[in-house]
């Protein structure tokens, strides 16, 4: 391999001072200039809203009076590598109410407000690396075989002690140094812009992670380095090859893709969110018969009593008579009568509330697993599809990827829901203290034996909960190597022997 | 002679390998287009006339009595563009619809089901094809138009007979013109066919003429690729120089243009979060201090007129702001719209999105013809009201205590003003659409005006 160093050092130099890499290196630092700065704003908006959420959300944790009013939202921070890769760290929502009442699911809160805008193009750094890198390196390579047996270096080459995998080697090796040049300059520059912002904090681990989906890219620009060396031994001449490399280019980037992910989404029916919405709702109301079942069976019929509810519970039904039926859920002076029943209430309905809620999720699960059919179609659909690998493989790094900022997270909320339901019942939290904190020895059903408590229970002063002790939320912290990366990797390999093999089967003279 | 440079240039390009598998690839997606648009369009079809029906119960059920009408939210929501095939126009992704009741109108609505997991990929319709697929083809033929002949020497030969450089430019530019424009046009045959054919897809002599004039303002659109392409060509003396550039202008065209659209959008017009119109709303209702409490009043005395002063004014500053929020979304989408169209691809896309009346094009339209419907609705309900002697005839948005001093009897469903989205007619499209296709013509004459300038001072040795 003593050949090798001056070759590659001769094919890299050839390569760096060609005009087509002066004016791709310029073209694709422009686009990533832009890029970095529109993530950034909008990533900076994000946070603001975040920001102000949580303030919102923190106060909304410790003002609870009774355990039925305990809701702790968790708001979940934009992902600083989601400027790299987007994924779903913006559209999956970013707020999880953990609550008894609630079920543990995400819903948009403090995001971009126009939902118009989807008409524009809204790039991340992977798509810049996906559409104009790759574009760089076919038009760098897809000549420069066919250029040289046009020229008739190539012949000149072999005459001397060389041999063809050196040769090739050099060729690859120095058109994979000539491309990580942008690459770096492109990861450089957006780290250094992004670590300027004093809004984003950056750990350790967000430089391990921005390093892997360097290595991702340059893995996913060596394929398209051999995609184009192949195309260049296979055709005469150096326009020929510059054309099929560019339709090639054309095909695996934005055609096929394009086409199986629009066809699945098409042709692969998955259950609609309408009928996730008819089983849902199914379920909550068949809860809605247990519950006025329970008020029919135990509530003397005719028996008045004074009440002073402060809160409503959002989970009510109406029975036959038209009234509304609902847990009780934080409640003033009312008659003892009504505390008792409530009491009683709460403790035979709440295990039936949760085991039905366990239900919903479950419906909710099987929704979510129903419409991975898509989604699996299509991987399987697009595995040898270079751009698909380096997309899903950054997506699983930065943690943006589905699985991670949607159904971990999810299930991570599950368990902590749990967490939350097992504190609350630590705390006697599923008897009276569920809707009131009026104690027991004081509830009468004369209004007068309440006057010297009456401001106490008012909705002005209701006493808060002694929330100190109570668990915090877990975030998750999930972080695998894709499977994705090791199929780029398998293909980087099956290339590298068949397009060895074809150029050692090269004839060198031109035809 | 142009007929011969023609002849020659058509043949030149269509037995090679390279046009077969272009042509191959444009067949195929517009055919794949037509059949997933079929499909598509019968469910969005089902799910809006769900939606209509719906609502129209909802008016029945209501009309018994005018008090319950005036407080009864109509959703609305406009049907799935028969043209959608031509430009889906991010369609999937925009709202379609809007809540609306005798007060006050919301903002734009989803009433759409979102059950692909793919929610945000790129439609293959006509205009994607068209923008990033038929575009790389013309300057695929034209990029070494007359950098390719000068480095074969073919050019020196063929200047060397008699022929006018004006000549050789025309026989170029339609030749390639005319081989990047057969599989367009055979695809949109291909594509009306299949959908002729299919039950599901009703097709007018209104929107053929839409789809005529969407092919015309095509033409125009690869004549400008094919103009960018020998233009480069001939400003370049290597073919290698001039795809570098032709593929430069490509992306810039295609890809940088309309991301910067965004950000001009985005700086341009901010848009308020809601959060913070909830908090200011709060605060100028707060302002306009007390009489807002309710009782079940049954003659007009000086408490309840205060009430109603109190709610009028809440509605008035309601609806001013969620008005001027809408009007900002429309603003900025606008604004990203207006610079994007320096890229003529954008002024394409944005052409064929008003063609198909689709996308952001279809809301706007909506809306506007939401706006008038509103006022004919509230006009209907003020008018039914006036002719009930019984009735105070004051109507203001607090349900509890309008009940004792509007009308409460039934008004015919019949009677009732019904929305039904109005598509544009054929002349409407043009009107609607003249400046884009003025843009486009104005690009085709400057660079082909340019390409002759330059081929005349080219140095074809």
């Amino acid at each position: 391999m003593k050949n090798f160093k001056i070759l590659l050092i001769h094919e890299f130099l050839q390569q760096v001072k060609s005009f087509k890499f002066t004016l791709m290196v310029a073209l694709s630092l422009i686009v990533t200039v832009f890029t970095v700065y529109v993530q950034v704003t909008d990533f900076k908006e994000r946070f603001q809203n975040y920001e102000a959420e949580t303030l919102k959300a923190s106060d909304e944790a410790m003002k609870a009076g009774t355990f039925a009013e305990l809701h702790v939202p968790v708001i979940i921070p934009p992902n600083p590598l989601s400027i790299f890769s987007k994924g779903f760290d913006e559209k999956a929502g970013n707020k999880i109410t953990i609550s008894v009442e609630d079920l543990p699911e995400l819903e948009i809160v403090a995001q971009k407000n126009n939902p118009f805008m989807a008409i524009f193009v809204n790039f991340d750094i992977t798509s810049i690396i996906k559409i104009i890198l790759s574009l760089m390196a076919i038009f760098l390579i897809a000549d420069t075989i066919a250029g040289e047996r046009e020229e008739q270096t190539l012949k000149v080459i072999f005459i001397n002690r060389v041999t063809r995998l050196e040769f090739f080697m050099a060729k690859y090796s120095a058109a994979l140094v000539a491309i990580s040049i942008p690459l770096f300059i492109m990861f450089l520059f957006s780290s250094l812009y992004i670590t300027l912002q004093p809004f984003i904090q950056l750990s350790t681990i967000f430089w391990i992670k921005l390093l892997l989906i360097f290595l991702s890219s340059l893995g996913f620009l060596s394929v398209f380095i051999f995609i184009g060396l192949w195309i260049s031994i296979k055709t005469p001449s150096s326009a020929q090859a510059m054309i099929y490399g560019l339709l090639v280019w054309m095909v695996i980037v934005f055609i096929y893709p394009r086409l199986v992910t629009y066809t699945v989404s098409k042709v692969v029916d998955v259950p609609s969110s309408e009928k996730l919405k008819t089983d849902i709702d199914r379920i909550y109301n068949e809860f809605g018969d247990k519950l006025v079942e329970d008020h029919e069976k135990n509530y003397p019929k005719g028996k008045l009593y004074f009440n002073n509810t402060i809160e409503s519970s959002k989970i009510g039904f109406m029975n036959k008579d038209n009234w509304w039926i609902s847990l009780p859920y934080k409640v003033g002076i009312t008659s003892k009568f009504k505390l008792e029943f409530d009491a009683g209430q709460v403790k035979r309905m709440i295990p039936v509330l949760l085991e039905y809620q366990n239900r919903m999720m479950d419906t909710y699960n099987n929704y979510r697993n129903n419409q991975l059919k898509q989604k699996k179609i299509a991987s399987w659909l697009q595995v040898f599809i270079p751009g698909f690998l380096l997309d899903e493989t950054a997506k699983s790094i930065a943690g943006t990827s589905y699985d991670i900022r949607v159904l971990s997270l999810l299930k991570k909320a599950r368990q902590n829901r749990s967490i939350y339901i097992n504190y609350i019942k630590s705390k006697n939290g599923f008897g009276p203290k569920y809707f009131t904190q009026i104690p027991q020895d004081i509830w009468s059903d004369n209004s007068k034996d309440y006057n010297s408590v009456i401001d106490k229970y008012s909705w002005d002063n209701y006493p808060r909960l002694n929330l100190t002790d109570i668990p915090k939320f877990q975030p998750v912290e999930k972080f695998k190597v894709p499977l994705e990366l090791f199929f780029m990797l398998l293909i980087n390999l099956v290339l590298l022997l068949i397009v060895n093999k074809a150029f050692i089967s090269l004839r060198v003279e031109k035809n | 002679m142009i007929k011969v440079i023609f002849i020659k240039e058509v043949r030149s390009h269509i037995s090679s390998n390279k046009m077969i598998i272009a042509y191959a690839i444009i067949l195929t997606l517009f055919i794949a287009n037509s059949l997933i648009f079929i499909k598509d369009f019968k469910d969005s079809r089902i799910q809006h006339q769900k939606i209509v029906t719906d609502n129209l119960e909802a008016i029945k059920k209501n009309s018994g009595n005018l008090w319950n009408l005036t407080f009864t939210d109509q959703k609305l929501a406009y049907p799935p563009s028969v043209l959608g095939f031509m430009s889906e126009a991010w369609e999937k992704n925009l709202p379609n619809g809007i809540k609306l009741n005798f007060f006050t109108t919301s903002n734009p609505e989803y009433y759409k089901k979102e059950d692909s997991f793919f929610s945000e990929s790129e439609a293959l319709d006509w205009n994607n094809i068209l923008i990033l697929f038929v575009s790389f083809i013309c300057i695929f033929f034209s990029y070494d138009a007359f950098s390719g002949e000068k480095v074969e020497g073919t050019l020196k030969l063929m200047m060397s007979n008699s022929v006018s450089r004006t000549h050789i430019i025309l026989g170029k530019y339609l030749g390639i013109c005319f081989v990047t424009l057969l599989p367009l046009l055979a695809g949109a045959i291909m594509s009306s066919i299949i959908l002729l054919l299919s039950p599901v897809i009703q097709l007018s002599w209104n929107h053929f003429f839409d789809i005529i004039y969407y092919l015309f303002a095509a033409s125009l659109f690869i004549s400008l690729n094919v103009c960018i392409g020998m233009l480069l060509s001939t400003l370049t003396s290597r073919p290698i120089v001039s795809l570098s550039f032709v593929i430069l202008v490509w992306i810039v065209f295609s890809i940088v243009i309309p991301g910067i659209g965004w950000v001009i959008a985005k700086k341009t017009v901010p848009i308020e979060s809601l959060n913070s119109i909830n908090d200011k709303l709060s605060i100028e209702t707060k302002a306009l201090g007390g009489s807002f409490w309710n009782g079940h009043w049954k003659t007009p005395t000086p408490e309840v007129l205060a009430n109603k002063n109190y709610f009028d004014k809440v509605d008035e500053i309601v609806n001013k702001t969620w008005n001027d929020y809408r009007n900002s979304l429309f603003n900025q989408v606008n604004s990203g719209i207006a610079f994007s169209k320096i890229s003529p691809f954008q002024v394409f896309r944005f052409l064929g999105d008003k063609v198909a009346d689709n996308g952001f094009p279809r809301y706007n339209n909506f809306y506007n013809q939401l706006k008038n419907y509103h006022q004919t609705y509230r006009d209907f309900i003020i008018l039914k009201d006036k002719g009930d002697q019984q009735s105070h005839h004051l109507i203001w948005a607090n349900e509890y205590c309008t009940s004792g001093f509007m009308s409460k009897k039934s008004v015919s469903y019949e009677e009732v003003p019904k929305f039904e989205y109005k598509i544009p007619f054929f002349v409407q499209t043009i009107n609607a659409t003249k400046w884009e296709l003025l843009i486009l013509l104005l690009w085709n004459m400057i660079l082909f005006t340019g390409v002759s300038f330059a081929f005349i001072r080219y140095d074809v040795r």
